[in-house]
């Protein structure tokens, strides 16, 4: 059983969300001691005995995590099934925040880069880049 | 009316988006919820001639394997409408409509099996 299919229908987290199911699209992305991850490449055993953290725990009772405020006063969701991946590769990225790339043949921003590896149909990244 | 949501920004599903309480159509679970698999030809371009699904069937926890065989009752073709379509007459009566070079249109209308007006 894969960690995503562990998460969703043995933990019942199902705000981690699956889109390709072979590590393409990113949207079941989470946080695995730290490191933003596929949960559906790995298996829910490999998981033993580590920190997770997917979505739900980026919300803190009522409040907001500063990341989902800036979605939503940004815009940076449509449908939203992707956003959940989204977060997780831009907290993992704020948690390590590096010096924006020196090289002038570096066009994206970093949070363009960061987020660069979760795929989608939507334009929401767009939006997600202005939100910083 | 001292409110108008004509023209305003409404961010009603944005909390449930951002974190993960929002139900997909894949989040939903209810009793006795049984799983489909589709299997598909492994081949772009066979015939298939025929299928057994008795090893299928045969395994635990399967429920039914539905066939084209099983299924054929309900199944009704599917109609295929290359022409006309509304308007393709004006469009063909257009001076010039034949003669556009390399546009889409055509060389859409050359792929087409028999034109109908022109």
């Amino acid at each position: 059983m894969t960690l995503a299919d562990f998460l969703r229908d043995e933990l019942n987290l199902t705000g981690t969300h699956l889109g390709c199911e072979h590590g393409i699209c990113g949207a079941c992305t989470i946080l695995f001691d730290g490191e933003a991850v596929r949960s559906c490449l790995l298996l829910a055993v490999q998981a033993d005995g580590a920190n997770l953290m997917t979505v739900e725990g980026l919300a803190q009772g009522e409040g907001l995590h500063r990341c989902n405020g800036r979605f939503t006063r940004n815009h940076a969701l449509q449908c939203g099934f992707c956003t959940p991946g989204f977060l997780m590769t831009l907290l993992r990225s704020a948690g390590n925040a590096k010096a924006p790339p020196k090289r002038s043949s570096e066009r994206r921003s970093p949070v363009t880069s960061a987020v660069a590896p979760v795929r989608t149909h939507r334009a929401g990244y767009l939006a997600s880049e202005t939100g910083g | 009316m001292d409110q108008t949501y004509i023209g305003a920004p409404i961010a009603a599903e944005d909390f449930r988006l951002l974190t993960g309480k929002a139900t997909f159509t894949d989040d939903i679970k209810l009793p006795h919820m049984s799983m489909p698999r589709f299997l598909r030809s492994p081949h772009a371009h066979a015939r298939i001639t025929s299928i057994d699904a008795a090893r299928a069937q045969a395994l635990p926890g399967t429920i039914a394997v539905f066939t084209f065989r099983t299924s054929a009752v309900w199944a009704k073709p599917i109609p295929l409408r290359l022409y006309p379509l509304p308007g393709w007459s004006i469009f063909c009566n257009i001076p010039g409509a034949g003669q556009i070079p390399l546009s889409w249109a055509s060389r859409w209308r050359s792929s087409w099996p028999k034109p109908l007006t022109c």
